[in-house]
């Protein structure tokens, strides 16, 4: 999968998701040799480090910033392969999403690395990842981890909207 | 405070998706950005100038929705309201890109002061400001107005004195720091303009019916002292500043005439309201006004509209 990984997010990253019924099996039979109980271990241990993110932080870079659309589309299939998955070894709902916010974390953290020569893709994946938070409702209040993780996307959507009028407030 | 944060020019596009993540946001849990809410109202005026603006207006005018939805709710409306006065402070030309005059279709088109947003505001006050926030939100209002009139007044004399009247001594000042004192009085002139506009809607809503008789007295009485005091000031320095206009006092007529017809919009539709039926009482000011409008060919076109309206509703 990972020498096949470029060409995928290429196919994923272009074609509309509703397009064919191709584009679907295709679709599903990339996320279902990506996401499987070895790669949800290694995200809930270091979702940063985990081999999944080693690989999209090769092909997600500056150079290819039309990938970051495949980021949205990445959240809500892990978070919905993993909620499909039995619970084991006391697993819970909760822990699904706290660990669906962990790979949002680090998809935050893709983001970041592209920069700001892409903000305009940077800013349509970011609006697409929240929208998996708000469509999957992966976020708890109870939460504080993930709690501050979308407060730090509060300011970063203060800061854009302030800078485009110069430089006042606070 | 004004305080140059890390300045990044984005793209349009950005601006408005970062919007849109916002709204987003407040629908995944508003908490998350309740404390940041003055801030991002104080964004949305300035915002809107840019190019954009339009395609700004509708993340922006959801965002104001989810907000007000949010303080319904919790009953906590009067949070919100202030926060809509704190926003329309508008900063000086010298530290943006416009010059205030340039910018002050944008402002007053600006989505917290639509019609859409004002109507959905008044239906909120008449539904959920509680008996007991109704006599403080009414002091508090006309308290936060009075502060943004007294700094303008503040700021138009000391122009003034600068410039070689009133009170202060004499002295030149360079093209420069005039050109900013002007700016920094146009920008106070439409910060009271746009927070008359919130507090009108606010005491027009007022819920009056569902407090003791005491109670409604005592914002009656409040909005009375108001209307003979600082709003009459206001109205009479727009007479003044039409009437009597010297090119070479510095005074900015422009702006004057903004907040003289910001707050006679403000009285009438205190005196017009029959939701809160407010009494100001007779004041002969309507006089000096008309003829004033008859005087004067470059007078600011709703100062115009405002003058009529009100010596109308005093014929009738």
């Amino acid at each position: 999968m990972t020498s096949h990984m470029d060409a995928w997010l290429n196919f994923v990253s272009k074609e509309k998701p509703a397009s064919s019924h191709t584009y679907k099996e295709i679709c599903d039979l990339g996320v279902e040799l990506l996401f499987n109980a070895d790669s949800f271990k290694q995200i809930a241990e270091a979702p940063s480090t985990s081999a999944l993110f080693d690989v999209l932080r090769t092909h997600i870079s500056p150079s290819s910033p039309h990938l970051l659309s495949t980021l949205p589309f990445l959240m809500a299939a892990f978070t919905k392969k993993r909620r499909s998955l039995p619970p084991s070894g006391g697993s819970s709902v909760t822990d699904a999403n706290s660990l669906a916010m962990s790979f949002f974390s680090s998809c935050e953290e893709l983001l970041h690395g592209v920069g700001d020569l892409h903000e305009s893709q940077v800013w349509h994946s970011r609006l697409g990842l929240l929208k998996v938070v708000e469509d999957e409702s992966v976020f708890s209040s109870r939460n504080e981890k993930t709690a501050v993780i979308l407060k730090k996307e509060v300011t970063a959507c203060i800061e854009c909207s302030a800078s485009v009028y110069g430089m006042f407030l606070w | 405070m004004v305080k140059c944060s890390k300045v990044t020019w984005l793209s349009d596009d950005s601006v408005q998706i970062a919007v849109q993540c916002l709204c987003v946001l407040s629908r995944i849990d508003h908490d998350l950005v309740e404390e940041s809410t003055g801030h991002i109202l104080s964004t949305f005026p300035s915002v809107l100038q840019s190019p954009p603006g339009n395609s700004l207006a509708i993340p922006a005018h959801e965002f104001l929705s989810l907000a007000l939805s949010f303080h319904t709710k919790t009953r906590t409306l009067p949070i919100h309201i202030f926060r809509l006065m704190d926003s329309c402070t508008v900063p000086p030309s010298h530290i943006s890109s416009l010059s205030i005059r340039a910018s002050y279709d944008g402002f007053v088109a600006s989505p917290a002061f639509s019609l859409s947003h004002l109507n959905k505001l008044s239906m909120a006050m008449r539904t959920f400001i509680t008996p007991g926030q109704t006599l403080d939100t009414a002091r508090q209002v006309l308290v936060v107005l009075q502060g943004i009139w007294e700094r303008f007044r503040d700021m138009e004399r000391k122009v003034a004195a600068d410039h070689g009247r009133g009170s202060r001594k004499k002295r030149r000042t360079s093209e420069g720091s005039a050109n900013t004192g002007r700016e920094d009085v146009a920008a106070g002139g439409v910060t009271f303009m746009l927070a008359a506009r919130i507090a009108t809607t606010v005491l027009t809503s007022l819920p009056l019916h569902t407090i003791p008789e005491t109670e409604q007295a005592k914002v009656k009485t409040a909005v009375r002292e108001s209307a003979t005091g600082f709003i009459r000031d206001a109205i009479l320095a727009g007479t003044d500043v039409t009437v009597v206009e010297s090119q070479d006092d510095g005074r900015d007529a422009w702006a004057t005439q903004v907040v003289a017809a910001a707050a006679l919009r403000l009285r009438y539709m205190l005196e017009m309201s029959g939701h809160a039926r407010y009494d100001l009482g007779n004041q002969n000011d309507l006089d000096d006004l008309a003829a004033a409008v008859l005087k004067v060919d470059d007078c600011l076109p709703e100062y115009g509209v405002e003058i009529v309206s009100s010596t109308h509703w005093d014929l009738a």
